[in-house]
């Protein structure tokens, strides 16, 4: 008996609460046609509850009913409002304004950009198209490019892969699977091999062809992607200097009114810093990196290779020099690795408060915005050594020599990488145009980035040359042996000159 | 001379029975062949390609224009200092993973079969790292093992001044074992608890007549009856802890650091494809000296039991 009722009043129970559900969803939908339907299934389903002394079964069917009821009324909401993602904002999210306003804001930029382009369906043909998913934000632009593509190409269709980690792993397979995307971004450190292995299609006769001047890019961005034929493989997306990012709160507690300029200068801000910063935190925090190492070597006038990218030059006095001064700064206290103040990167350290100085990219912009540091943070080139020098890291659009419709594909290339397009990228701020014409504009909006667009000018790129594509993961561990003071700087040089002799010898 | 039924009868019984059993041949192989053809394709075709091409020179993104190597890929890789260094923390982690996660699988196992309350609770919860993703599991526990993360929390509690785990050379090892004991112990267990399960009652009861005290049940009923199921599980964890390169991957964020602390074999197979420009043929040289490795030990293992047994 008593279990028969309970039975009964959890019947009742989820009845009574699908109904709610239902009347919610109802009051939430226009009145429209569907509404008058949704109540009438309502009150239908509430007939069930209280008249059967119902098992299971029709528990179930009540569920089903009611869940019928709720897509048809949500169905209803999103055809009546004006677009599917404004009407979800709305109906769901109580702060919706933002969002909303968000994606009104992005569609009209992406109408406005839009509206100077003139279709062509000359051009006609299906390209598949690989890109890396850096951050949300990113993925955003491409969509919106894609979508201004589709406008400017209507005879051209574009199947996007989009690869979320481990890219160029996955690119390789591709290419050994005769599966490569026609389309797809190639990092500067590894093109030299993409190149030497002919899997690239030189660009140049479809740039005179389709009137593109690969003059207006960087030239020293381009020549990252020209091979040793002349010929241009690659035209560059954006790229990214790196700069010196500091805590302008912690430097007013050292009492430091102007970033460091010098390697002195930097030495002797690292010590003030010391004093006022905890035992969890570093006045500097810096991993044993080679992309984080190389600036330095640069500014002692040092290199890794010779300028043909035939011999080792890390016996010279110039590495030593770099290294010593790189590694110095750890060995007096002044410098951690990303991990000893307890953060994932040198950036994440900078945005939680736990280091003061960092070396890092335009990269970190995004993340130091979204902190509670937003306000409090700033950015100057990298200090001087014997001369001022930083790195360069720089993403291409190249084709694949193996693209089918090389038409198409060069229309999808030089689209993607047009001023008009590459200013979506650019005003977003995510990275550095790789096109003069926008520098002037992206400076204008983004002042605090100036000293990343002026290490433009004195940049070396992240490449290093044939078979050398992988190069950083075998160079990280001597240098993490001499980070951890397994070895000396000594041994390190050594060491490095062995690794970069047998790399240049397999190549 | 006429036959007679019962002949007759026997003549016609014995040939349905012939057809019978080649009808039931044919219906045996036709119910394997999807299974079969999927494991020709996707398992032993590509084992032989691979011990093929590890004869080559290949370059990654090309691998069809290859050129003859013979033995050289395999002396490359038995030469280099990297491989040497994979193998010595391969065989380490092996080691210890094996012994610690039999250990305590058969532990768990005897520990959730008795009439405790809560043991499906207990069941549920240490199987419950299996059934998880290993990169997702892992990424969790690079907090975990973080400079102020939980684990050095919990030590900072009596005092101890905890390392920087995965970023150091003596703890990332280790750090990646705990990690590995910690997710595989579930599904041994659940092995474990069926072979509990299939000891017959009255032999601890006879034992328990003659006045054994639980210890001597446990040496003396359990684990020698156990012994197929060791061998088992002892042989997949030296499978499986030899081709261990998913949580040293995410550990170490690709790297196999620090200082090639965290370099397993099958790591070092992946570097040689997919981080050198024309070096695949090496990797899969490295492949096959690996296969060669394991099953090595299994036969080992396979004598060591079965004299134990006898």
């Amino acid at each position: 008996m008593s279990n028969e009722k309970r039975t009964l009043g959890r019947v009742s129970m989820i009845g009574l609460l699908t109904l709610l559900v239902a009347l919610l969803l109802a009051a939430c939908g226009d009145n429209t046609a569907t509404n008058t339907a949704a109540p009438a299934t309502t009150g239908s389903t509430g007939g069930v509850v209280t008249t059967a002394a119902a098992g299971a079964a029709t528990t179930a069917a009540v569920a089903t009913t009611a869940a019928g009821a709720a897509a048809t009324t949500a169905a209803a909401t999103t055809a009546a409002g004006a677009g599917a993602a404004t009407t979800a904002a709305a109906t769901t999210a109580a702060g919706a304004g933002a969002a909303t306003t968000a994606a009104a804001t992005t569609a009209a930029g992406a109408s406005t950009a839009a509206a100077d382009i003139t279709p062509n369906p000359a051009v006609s043909g299906t390209v598949k198209l690989a890109t890396a998913t850096s951050s949300p934000e990113e993925d955003k632009i491409v969509d919106d490019q894609l979508a201004n593509f589709a406008k400017a190409y209507p005879n051209v269709k574009v199947q996007r892969n989009t690869i979320a980690s481990d890219y160029d792993t996955k690119i390789k397979t591709l290419i050994a699977g005769n599966d490569a995307p026609d389309i797809f971004y190639v990092d500067s450190l590894i093109a030299p091999d993409y190149i030497a292995d002919k899997v690239l299609e030189p660009l140049n006769p479809l740039a005179d062809k389709f009137k593109v001047n690969i003059g207006d890019f960087y030239p020293n961005l381009t020549k990252a992607f020209t091979g040793s034929d002349g010929k241009v493989y690659g035209l560059p997306k954006d790229h990214n200097t790196l700069g010196m990012f500091y805590n302008k709160d912690l430097f007013q507690k050292a009492g430091i009114t102007d970033a460091p300029k010098t390697w002195e200068d930097l030495r002797a801000a690292a010590t003030k810093l010391k004093a006022v910063m905890g035992a969890d935190a570093s006045p500097i925090v810096a991993d044993p990196d080679l992309a984080r190492l190389l600036p330095f070597v640069y500014q002692a006038g040092g290199s890794m290779l010779t300028d043909d990218a035939k011999s080792s030059k890390v016996t010279d006095p110039g590495f030593k020099k770099g290294l010593d001064f790189y590694y110095g700064l750890r060995k007096d206290g002044l410098s951690k690795k990303a991990s000893e103040v307890g953060a994932d990167w040198a950036g994440d350290a900078l945005s939680k408060g736990k280091a003061a100085i960092v070396f890092e990219g335009g990269w970190l912009v995004p993340v130091m915005e979204k902190s509670t540091l937003a306000k409090s943070y700033g950015i100057a080139e990298l200090p001087k050594g014997d001369q001022q020098a930083t790195m360069d890291f720089t993403v291409a659009y190249v084709m694949s020599a193996k693209a089918k419709d090389k038409d198409a594909s060069f229309a999808l290339l030089s689209f993607l990488t047009s001023e008009s397009q590459q200013r979506l990228l650019s005003d977003r701020g995510l990275a550095l145009p790789s096109r003069k014409a926008l520098t002037e504009a992206f400076v204008a909006k983004f002042p605090l980035r100036k000293p990343l667009v002026d290490g433009t000018n004195y940049a070396r790129p992240w490449q290093f040359g044939v078979g050398f594509g992988g190069f950083a993961d075998k160079a990280n561990p001597v240098l993490q042996s001499l980070f951890n003071n397994s070895i000396n700087s000594d041994d390190a040089v050594k060491k490095m000159d062995e690794l970069v002799k047998t790399q240049l010898k397999n190549a | 001379m006429a036959r007679t039924y019962d002949q007759a009868q026997a003549e016609v019984g014995f040939k349905t029975m012939a057809r019978q059993k080649t009808e039931d041949r044919v219906a045996g192989y036709l119910f394997i062949a999807p299974a079969m053809v999927f494991f020709l394709i996707f398992t032993v075709y590509p084992v032989f390609y691979g011990a093929y091409l590890s004869f080559f020179k290949i370059r990654t993104v090309n691998i069809d224009e290859r050129t003859w190597n013979g033995f050289d890929n395999f002396s490359t890789v038995l030469a280099s200092e990297d491989f040497h260094i994979a193998l010595w923390n391969t065989a380490r982690f092996s080691f210890f993973v094996v012994i610690l996660q039999t250990v305590l699988s058969l532990l768990l196992a005897v520990a959730v079969n008795q009439k405790i309350r809560g043991k499906t609770f207990f069941r549920t919860a240490f199987f419950f790292p299996s059934i998880s993703s290993s990169v997702v599991i892992s990424i969790i526990f690079l907090w975990v093992f973080n400079k102020f993360g939980l684990l050095n929390y919990f030590l900072s509690i009596f005092g101890i001044n905890g390392p920087t785990w995965v970023d150091d050379t003596s703890t990332a090892l280790p750090a990646i074992m705990g990690l590995n004991i910690w997710t595989t112990a579930g599904t041994m267990m659940v092995i474990y608890l069926a072979a509990l399960q299939d000891i017959p009652v009255h032999l601890y009861e006879a034992a328990s007549v003659d006045g054994a005290t639980p210890v001597q049940k446990f040496f003396g009923i359990t684990v020698p009856l156990i012994a197929p199921t060791t061998f088992f599980i002892v042989t997949l964890g030296l499978i499986g802890t030899f081709q261990m390169f998913d949580q040293a991957f995410v550990i170490s964020n690709g790297g196999g650091g620090p200082e090639k602390s965290t370099l397993t074999v099958v790591f070092y197979i992946y570097q040689q494809a997919f981080k050198e420009r024309n070096s695949m043929g090496v990797a899969a040289a490295g492949a096959v000296i690996l296969f060669v490795i394991i099953f090595a030990l299994t036969l080992v293992q396979k004598r060591l039991f079965r004299t134990e047994q006898q």
